[in-house]
């Protein structure tokens, strides 16, 4: 009784009618088992049509329905609308595309006719399977945590903020503000990038619903979009962040000098220290590596002189647990290490500069102050930029670094009128008509007779070595088989960027689908570019590959605009119908499943030896399904007998 | 050429979509091409395609997104891999190999889709249709 | 004889043994069966003749338990016999309920088949080229042999079957339980495989890694030396466990060998070799196509390794070979 069918046969005007005869297969249907009427009409889809199949489902007392119309793509979602408003399930429909798989396509219309009655038998034997599927809600976390503090992280987190949601930064190091405040001038606009940076800092400061923890990493995540728990382990700084002014009269005292790591070697730092004037927390941070009282040692200096008593030495490492809905992953990238090529001499040769370190150079925070001169205190007459180091090992152009270089080369020429440069390099790739113009100032700037003596081509950039001279540098390459070379006083390694430690262990610990470079990988390069494989994480800057600031801020933004959107305070998580289901009398727990599920669904239950599948995370592939050689799982809607049906009828006529 | 029935499994995202541009660009194949639509190319379990031959399909033919393109990432890859490993076990089963194809069609390719499923028509109905053995006992009692 | 005993009847069609072996491995379990009921028929331990059987009323057979294909004339006639007088059939091991290792035969023909074993085998002596007829004249009398058929079937092929009994052979303890539950008239519904509804990996004891490992080749058990502790398909080593039904107490995984699929699919299974080109896909790996294809290509006589115990019964029942198709 209950699998007794309600069959509707569009003619769509003529587009169907043209081809079948509509009376015919309505009388051929009629005669067929299960079926409770068959109704045609002209137009289905138009209103009076909608009207119609309501009507029709009013007066007959059937719960299962197919349409032999149109493609489902078109208008399925139209007749599951009246379904539900006819009070029948929306699942208890099934369309047969004798449209576009039949009319449209078939030459003789007795073919056309068979095919259209195959169809609709098809689906007629399919929807008689069908189960009423709920629609299902769960309840959601929409607390967002960000992890990584740079610039990308800041915006993720205000941009969020900015929405009212709760928000968690979690920082690795002592500070926000990652690389952007490393930098001074910022290509390709050559703005101050502190003037940018920190007013956004400050917002974050003042902000009531953003959490900051610094010194602070992720060390497990469990859970899913709408419902994750992380696991959280922040290392002491022996100061007591509310309590500390950010004075330096612990520095003054501390009798221990380390390199600075910061200034990626180029300056020496207290072992008590703050990371840079400005910082997020204002907040000093103790060296636990370096400390003569955290090795062992006998010292009491900073805890002396401090005038508020910030020092804590009894602070130890700390664990907590946060929940939140969704993640934004922003922890960066690091710079190719140039060191690993001695050709280029970065490391034992003195007047060559990693990218980074002629970074610091130009800062006025930096080691010098601002000031670009030689070792010996002079001043470059001839600055050299090495593009692409590193891009034939990494394997790819990193894509920002051009546009990094000539920012700094523009910088250069302006910090002072002696200095020229020349940028070597196997092609500029500063797009737009920013970049493009960034390089034209160079070229003007730099005062040579041709655009060729800025920018020199070479073939292989991995052919370029460097060398001590008496009184400067000499670069030796090979171009079009000819030995070429070229007196510098100094050079900068333009460095390709690889994932950064914390990108490489987040990634690692979330199970995310990675880049060839160990990039975190889009869930659609085009489509889906802020996600990554699992839902609910987001990502956004360098995380992905090198980017430009206005870049990873785009990408926050984008980040943000998911996550709002996937979870809205107050509404329930909508589940898909249509997921995968497995029988746990059946399951063997053979793990599969497990292996072949894209987003991660289904996780074997180790107490119950068997596999369960998250309905929030599952997306309704059934490839699991196939996959299961128990037959213990099931695609709701896409079960095996509702195919095979589907497959033995329309194989008939 | 012989009526024959080429089973065509169909992905919702992708060659679904190909499928019916194809009727929107009119461009005409057999009758006897018959579309199962599935939401995915991984969802074509090889039971489905053994059933298929089983209930009278000459031909089964199984249509997912193109590689890196899948609407759920890997699920045609699945597809492929069980595909690749059904085809030579047909093989044996004395089931021509032009008789089983995978192939990739995307939402915007009506042109190739029709291109794939009127070639590969074609090619099985030179061959015949195909006479499965049944499992009748009849046909032995004789 | 006494009547108010069960009678029970054992038979053999197309099998090699195993499963008569496999009762009488009951061992002193055997005799309190024997004790509380009628053997009727037992060819290879007991001497009655099938006009005993025929002389049965329908209904007088409580129990019939039937192992091996079917694919002799002799067979289908016994086995509608024992249908006909029985209550109840078991089709007991392998043979029976999927074809087993004679229902290989389906991927070859009998023609080709009797070429091997008559004519073309190095040690056969046949001048003549002698092969199996039904009918001989020898001296002027006719002798009959059974009717060999073109293609090996599984017993409900032939005749309707209540309960399956399955493994190559069955395990004591299986039969012991069945023979338990027919007497008490304790049965699941009718059609039933008498064992676990779970594949052997439940019962299985082998680790498998966290992370999955995919194969670019897999491997032969004797090309490789398995480690007993871990998974067999995460070595590489195709073992039909996923696909196969537990309750053979891991007599083979114990032995270091992997699962060859005896016990047959599992209950929403239709076709076992079906699913364990799932299983083994899901292991593969290979960027391109031709690496994919090496990979399968390390698979050698997939039919023959994935159907092992069931061609006849697999969706395709046999190779669609040219002599064969009507």
């Amino acid at each position: 009784m209950t699998t007794k069918v309600g069959v509707f046969l569009c003619r769509c005007s003529d587009n169907i009618a043209s081809k079948v005869d509509i009376e015919k297969l309505t009388a051929d249907l009629q005669k067929e088992d299960g079926v409770a009427f068959v109704a045609s009409h002209e137009l289905l889809c138009a209103g009076h049509g909608q009207e119609f199949f309501e009507q029709k489902l009013k007066e007959n007392d059937v719960s299962r329905v197919v349409v032999a119309a149109c493609s489902p793509r078109d208008h399925e979602s139209t007749f599951q609308k009246c379904m539900v408003r006819a009070e029948r399930n929306r699942f208890m429909l099934q369309m047969a595309n004798i449209r576009e798989q039949c009319t449209w396509v078939t030459a003789d219309s007795d073919d056309a006719y068979a095919k259209s009655k195959a169809l609709t038998l098809a689906a007629i034997r399919r929807v008689q399977l069908h189960e009423k599927l709920r629609e299902k809600e769960i309840d959601c976390n929409t607390d967002v945590v960000v992890v990584g503090g740079g610039i990308a992280g800041i915006e993720a987190a205000l941009g969020a903020a900015g929405d009212g949601r709760k928000v968690t930064i979690v920082e690795s190091t002592p500070s926000l503000g990652g690389m952007i405040v490393k930098l001074e001038e910022v290509a390709p606009t050559m703005e101050c990038a502190p003037c940018m940076v920190s007013p956004r800092i400050s917002e974050i400061e003042e902000a009531e619903n953003i959490v900051v923890l610094t010194n602070c990493d992720v060390d497990e995540v469990a859970g899913y979009l709408g419902n994750f728990e992380l696991k959280l382990r922040q290392r002491p700084r022996m100061v007591d962040e509310d309590v500390c002014l950010g004075c330096d009269e612990c520095i003054q005292v501390c009798p221990v000098e380390v390199t600075s790591t910061y200034d990626y070697g180029l300056s020496t730092r207290k072992a008590i220290d703050v990371l840079f004037p400005g910082c997020s927390p204002n907040c000093a941070v103790v060296d636990l590596n370096a400390c003569l009282k955290t090795t062992g040692g006998e010292c009491n200096a900073c805890v002396e002189a401090c005038p508020v008593e910030a020092m804590d030495f009894s602070q130890k490492q700390s664990t907590s647990t946060i929940r939140c809905g969704a993640m934004i992953l922003a922890t960066g990238a690091d710079q190719f290490d140039a060191e690993s090529m001695p050709q280029y001499g970065l490391g034992t040769i003195p007047d060559v500069y990693s990218y980074e370190q002629f970074a610091r150079l130009t800062s006025n925070h930096g080691p010098t102050s601002g000031r670009i001169l030689k070792k010996d205190g002079t001043v470059p007459a001839k600055i050299a930029f090495l593009h692409c180091v590193g891009r034939a090992s990494l394997g790819y152009c990193s894509r920002h670094c051009c546009d990094a270089a000539f920012g700094l080369s523009a910088t250069a020429l302006a910090s002072n009128e002696a200095t020229q440069v020349v940028h070597l390099m196997q092609d500029v790739n500063c797009n737009g008509e920013m970049g493009s113009a960034l390089v034209r100032r160079v070229v003007a700037a730099n005062g040579m007779r041709s655009t060729r003596d800025t920018l020199q081509r070479v073939d292989d950039m991995s052919t370029v070595s460097v060398r001590q001279n008496d009184e400067n540098l000499i670069l030796k390459w090979v171009s079009s088989d000819t030995a070429m070379h070229l007196d510098a006083d100094m050079v900068v390694l333009v460095t390709g960027t690889r994932p950064s430690a914390g990108t490489v262990a987040i990634l690692q610990k979330l199970d995310l689908i990675r880049t060839n470079g160990g990039f975190v990988a889009p869930d659609h390069f085009m489509l889906r570019p802020a996600q990554t494989s699992l839902e609910g994480v987001f990502f956004a800057g360098s995380i992905g590959g090198g980017n430009g600031i206005a870049d990873s801020i785009r990408g926050a933004k984008a980040a943000v605009g998911g996550v709002l959107s996937k979870l809205v305070p107050g509404k329930k998580l909508s589940l898909k119908s249509i997921v995968a289901h497995a029988e746990s009398e059946v399951c063997s727990a053979c793990g599969l499943c497990v292996q072949v599920c894209p987003y991660a669904a289904v996780k074997i239950d180790p107490n119950r030896k068997i596999a369960a599948v998250n309905e929030v995370l599952c997306q309704g592939c059934g490839t699991c399904v196939a996959t299961c050689p128990s037959g213990a799982a099931s695609a709701r809607h896409f079960t095996a007998a509702q195919l095979d049906a589907e497959v033995k009828e329309v194989l008939n006529g | 050429m012989g009526d024959v029935k080429l089973l065509t499994f169909v992905c919702n995202w992708c060659s679904y979509g190909g499928a019916d541009q194809a009727g929107g660009l009119k461009v005409f194949y057999p009758a006897g091409v018959r579309l199962i639509k599935v939401m995915c190319s991984g969802r074509v379990d090889p039971q489905m395609i053994l059933n298929g031959f089983r209930q009278g399909a000459d031909g089964v033919l199984v249509l997912g997104c193109h590689p890196g393109d899948c609407h759920y990432k890997t699920g045609n890859y699945s597809a492929q891999k069980r595909m690749l490993l059904l085809a030579p076990m047909l093989r044996q089963f004395g089931i021509e190999k032009e008789r089983f194809q995978l192939n990739w069609v995307s939402a915007g390719e009506g042109e190739r889709f029709g291109k794939i499923v009127n070639e590969m028509y074609a090619t099985v109905a030179s061959l015949g249709p195909l006479h499965l053995a049944k499992q009748l006992v009849e046909e032995d009692m004789a | 004889m006494s009547d108010s005993k069960p009678k029970v009847a054992f038979y053999w069609c197309a099998s090699c043994g195993g499963c008569e072996e496999a009762v009488v491995d009951l061992n002193a379990t055997l005799l309190h069966v024997a004790a509380s009921v009628d053997i009727v028929l037992w060819p290879v331990a007991m001497d009655f003749k099938y006009r005993d059987v025929e002389a049965l009323a329908e209904g007088d057979l409580t129990v019939a338990f039937i192992n091996g294909a079917i694919r002799t004339d002799e067979q289908a006639h016994i086995a509608r016999l024992l249908r006909r007088k029985a209550v109840m059939v078991v089709a007991f091991g392998s043979c029976a309920h999927t074809g087993g290792i004679p229902g290989l035969a389906n991927l070859t023909t009998k023609q080709k088949i009797f070429q091997t074993s008559y004519l073309n085998s190095p040690t056969v002596v046949n001048p003549e080229g002698t092969v199996p007829k039904v009918t001989t004249v020898v001296d002027g009398v006719k002798a009959t042999l059974p009717g060999f058929w073109e293609q090996v079937h599984t017993l409900d092929q032939l005749i309707d079957v209540d309960y399956y009994l399955p493994g190559c052979p069955p395990m004591p303890d299986n039969i012991a339980s069945a023979m338990t539950a027919i007497l008490k008239n304790d049965l699941p519904v009718k059609g039933s495989v008498l064992g676990s509804k779970k594949a052997l990996c439940d019962t299985c004891t082998r680790k498998k890694p966290e992370k999955a490992v995919l194969h670019k080749r897999f491997y032969q058990p004797h090309e490789i030396e398995a480690d007993p502790e871990i998974c067999f398909l995460a070595q590489g080593i195709v073992c039909c466990g996923p696909a196969t039904r537990s309750g053979c107490g891991e007599k083979c995984l114990n032995g270091n060998m992997p699962c060859t699929g005896c016990f047959g699919p599992l209950d929403n299974i239709v076709d076992q070799g079906a699913a364990m080109v799932s299983a083994v896909a899901a292991y593969l790996d290979g960027q391109t196509v031709a690496e994919l294809d090496a990979a399968v290509a390390s698979v050698p006589d997939a039919a023959g390794t994935f159907y092992r115990y069931g061609v006849p019964a697999s969706l395709l029942f046999r190779a669609n070979t040219k002599e064969v198709g009507k």
